[in-house]
């Protein structure tokens, strides 16, 4: 298993500057190893879609945010370097949460990132390239007889998978996927996560999610984020089976009980307002917090 | 994975970007620079004649004679205030009443159709109000209306220009005012029907009271159309700058004034000034009354956080 | 009157009201297609035939000057007006401009927008006599032009702004500059910005008070970009005033053609709208 690290951050924190300035991320030094899947976990408003936006500097478009430390992707900086910032985001991708289709036809939706990059020489070429993406997905029995009409027209769950396949015929390095499943019904989801499964060989993700069993299921490294700051982290069995910091087993223990269809019930631990009450209170007490 | 980047085709895409950024904020800019650019103007036009006749005379003075280089713009001002008022009152509770009636009463298809019909008359240009009115409503006035009321009138005046402008504007404040009212949420509605109160008294102690400010400045937005109405009561007025004694009578209004003065006195300086003066007191009031709706949408809202 | 009879009351008199407006609708445009259909009907060749030589006199000939001129003078300036007016709304959006400075330009733009046109039309005759130059075509684009522009940039603005986010965000994504995520978010934004240019271009055909003093008046068939030219809605003024009944008749034709075109922006414009919202993310709306 390799471990070379693909992404990092260094002493990365990030502030939302504004009628007063509240720190989303705090110090944050992680590194995401290359052809694996990390997820990031935490309770809502910790910061995980700050952190994971502030990796391809996808913030930037927001006014008011600020930013210290560092990213480095392979060797160099993504925010002390020339390149500017298409570039990066070219190399580190990102989904959102809500699929979204650009106002194009299907073929078009995954050729997009290809045109704009200039990543083909023929037409030819670009067929296989949307070809080869969509089968990437499995959408390409679904939907090969009818590139051509509008992306909007497809079920939610496809538009997903399309987002993928879109973000990844532009080959980047990384791709962050912001909870990614979380406005997909159960077999959408589902099927999502299988393609994930398929593909997290290949290329690195890294996943915000707020589904512990997501985790379980997908990723090979976990990473606890808890009010900006991170607890935690560590390859997904011994994270999940022996956490070692007091907040994690807190964390874990709580959202383990009742989620999902296939889960085993941890010992009665329906512990979401019994012994998690340090938790949720601090996670309630936390109005600031600014997720987005 | 792919590392390497085609450069020359991100340095075209850095300097499309760059251009683009220049040109969008040219055109970000263009908006400040036209309302200055006219306002510049219409003030430096008019300086010719505020230098040389006193602003309180001209606005107080009755004989209006450019030959004789006599600006007496209060005709003008009394037939423009005088048709902008009566109109209001006119279209004014129809424009609400339509509103109410579209925005509480009205359900699916009627609805639908009875707001393309006021989008329809919203879009119909003024000139063919006034066509039409020529034919319909100066024989109303003219043979039946006036010998009522004593008056040998022809049928060109005040009261026919009033309610054609009353018409012409009315669309416009009914679609103002039925987003007020769609824009208050239903449970202002389910609250005071809860208490047992009939449609009526909701609509009028809640629903009024709340999508007031907005209905107020959709009136004040109708009463800064009707000033500036130009086609309407050039077409209708009967062009006589004098004071109007009774509502029949012919009358002038501002922009009814440059269109019937305007031509050859164009070419005689002071003429010139006089008229962008009319012109420029017509924006300035207009301005005035949408910065004061403008302030009223603010407030309203303020006050309930739509 | 007890409360209910109050209620009935009140009932009676909104739906009266409603009734009155749709009657009056009903009447201008019945009394213009009657009596503008009975004309045409009788001679349809005056759309397309120039105007004769005693043409303000005695109506002879048709008024395709008016029509040329409309399209000549609403066309142009609704190109340039919407080259303006999309770039104008693209740099209020956040991702070119801060939020105080998007209000400040839509507060001025709104009161662009209720400018009397009469007052565009007095500015532009200023701009003319100062460069001694005469009422023309070409003014009368530049004064269309600028007539339209706050209204078009408005609605614009409103289109793009109801854009969803995620939208910007995938673009973003994929590594695409302000620009071409701009151009995107337009592509998201068409159906509203469509409307925005047919709001835009039926005000255009249908003002009068600009054209009048930028224009100039003509009656002869445009003949060049600096030459006096006439609107419809002009040639309409022009004509319901005369006492010559030839000449009265050509201004209810005319105004069977204007209302006629405007009426067929607005159905045009519904229609379009509903054939670009397939391609808007979340599908079709109303």
């Amino acid at each position: 298993m390799t471990r070379q690290p693909a992404i990092r951050t260094e002493n990365l924190s990030v502030t939302y500057t504004g009628n007063e300035d509240v720190e989303a991320v705090t110090g944050v030094d992680i590194t995401f190893p290359e052809n694996q899947l990390t997820a990031i976990i935490g309770p809502s408003g910790c910061g995980k879609s700050t952190l994971l936006k502030s990796l391809n500097r996808l913030h930037e478009i927001q006014p008011n945010v600020e930013i210290e430390g560092d990213v480095v992707l392979g060797e160099s900086s993504i925010y002390d370097t020339d390149d500017p910032a298409p570039e990066i985001r070219r190399r580190i991708g990102y989904v959102p949460q809500t699929p979204t289709p650009l106002p194009l036809s299907i073929y078009e939706n995954v050729a997009y990132g290809v045109r704009l990059h200039g990543e083909y020489e023929s037409s030819e070429e670009l067929d296989g390239i949307v070809e080869t993406y969509l089968k990437k997905v499995n959408l390409w029995d679904e939907v090969h007889d009818r590139l051509d009409t509008p992306a909007a027209s497809l079920s939610t769950g496809q538009i997903q998978r399309l987002c993928l396949a879109r973000s990844l015929a532009v080959e980047p390095e990384v791709l962050l996927c912001d909870e990614v499943t979380s406005a997909l019904d159960p077999i959408s989801a589902e099927r999502v996560e299988e393609t994930l499964m398929d593909l997290k060989d290949e290329y690195t993700f890294i996943m915000v999610t707020h589904s512990m069993n997501q985790a379980r299921r997908l990723a090979d490294d976990v990473v606890f984020l808890y009010l900006g700051e991170v607890v935690e982290r560590g390859d997904v069995e011994s994270f999940f089976q022996d956490p070692t910091h007091e907040r994690t087993k807190q964390f874990i223990g709580g959202h383990t009980a009742g989620r999902g269809t296939d889960d085993e019930a941890d010992g009665a631990e329906d512990a979401t307002d019994g012994a998690d009450s340090d938790v949720d209170g601090d996670t309630t007490r936390s109005p600031a917090m600014v997720e987005k | 994975m792919a590392e390497s980047t085609d450069t020359p085709r991100l340095g075209r895409r850095l300097r499309i970007e760059r251009v683009s950024e220049l040109w969008l904020r040219v055109a970000g800019y263009f908006a400040i620079a036209l309302f200055v650019l006219i306002v510049f103007t219409l003030v430096h036009r008019s300086l010719p004649l505020l230098s040389e006749y006193s602003v309180v005379q001209m606005l107080t003075s009755t004989d209006w004679d450019p030959s004789q280089n006599s600006f007496g713009f209060l005709p003008a001002i009394v037939g423009t205030v005088y048709v902008a008022v009566l109109s209001m009152l006119m279209g004014t509770p129809i424009a609400i009443l339509t509103a109410i009636y579209i925005a509480e009463y009205a359900e699916g298809r009627t609805k639908t159709l009875v707001s393309s019909f006021i989008d329809v008359l919203a879009a119909i240009p003024s000139v063919i109000f006034g066509l039409v009115a020529l034919v319909v409503v100066v024989p109303l006035v003219g043979d039946y209306l006036a010998p009522l009321f004593g008056s040998s009138a022809t049928g060109l005046g005040i009261l026919t220009v009033s309610l054609v402008m009353a018409i012409v504007v009315t669309p416009f404040m009914i679609s103002l005012s039925v987003e007020s009212l769609e824009a208050l949420p239903d449970e202002l509605r389910e609250t005071s029907l809860g208490v047992g109160a009939t449609k009526w008294e909701t609509i009028r102690s809640v629903l009024l009271r709340a999508a007031g400010p907005g209905i107020f400045s959709a009136v004040l937005l109708g009463f800064g159309r009707v000033f500036g109405a130009t086609i309407v009561p050039a077409m209708l007025i009967g062009g006589q700058t004098q004071m109007p004694d009774s509502l029949f009578a012919t009358g002038q209004t501002l922009p009814s004034l440059i269109v019937s003065d305007f031509g050859e006195l164009m070419s005689i300086p002071i003429t010139q000034s006089a008229l962008i003066f009319v012109g420029l007191m017509l924006v300035v009031v207009v301005w005035l009354f949408n910065f004061g709706a403008m302030l009223l949408q603010r407030r309203l809202r303020r006050r309930w956080q739509y | 009157m007890d409360r209910y009879a109050k209620q009935r009351a009140f009932g009676v008199l909104a739906r009266a009201a409603a009734g009155l407006v749709v009657f009056v609708m009903v009447v201008v445009i019945g009394v213009t297609i009657f009596r503008g259909g009975r004309v045409l009907l009788a001679d349809p060749s005056i759309v397309i035939s120039p105007p004769g030589s005693r043409y303000e006199l005695e109506g002879t000939g048709g008024f395709f000057h008016a029509v040329l001129g409309s399209a000549f003078i609403v066309g142009p300036a609704t190109v340039a007006s919407m080259v303006l007016a999309i770039s104008t709304a693209t740099y209020l959006q956040s991702d070119y401009s801060s939020e105080r400075f998007s209000d400040a330009v839509n507060m001025f733009l709104n009161v662009l927008w209720a400018t009397p046109p009469i007052v565009y039309g007095v500015f532009v005759l200023t701009i003319v006599i100062a460069v001694g130059a005469r009422t023309s075509l070409f003014f009368g684009i530049i004064a269309i032009a600028v007539f339209q522009y706050p209204i078009m940039t408005r609605y614009i603005d409103e289109a793009l702004r109801s854009a969803p986010d995620t939208v910007r965000e995938s673009t973003y994504g994929l590594g695409a500059t302000r620009f071409e995520t701009a151009t995107m978010t337009a592509r998201a934004a068409l159906p509203g910005i469509v409307a925005g240019i047919i709001m835009g271009f039926a005000r255009g055909i249908g003002d009068a008070a600009t054209v009048l003093f930028t224009a100039g008046r003509s009656t002869n068939m445009p003949s060049g970009l600096f030459e006096p030219a006439t609107t419809l809605p002009v040639l309409i003024f022009d004509n319901s005033m005369s006492f010559n009944e030839e000449v009265q008749a050509h201004a209810y034709a005319a105004s069977f053609v204007l209302i006629v075109v405007v009426l067929g922006l607005i159905v045009v414009s519904r229609l379009l709208a509903g054939r670009f919202a397939q391609y808007v993310p979340g599908g079709r709306h109303a």
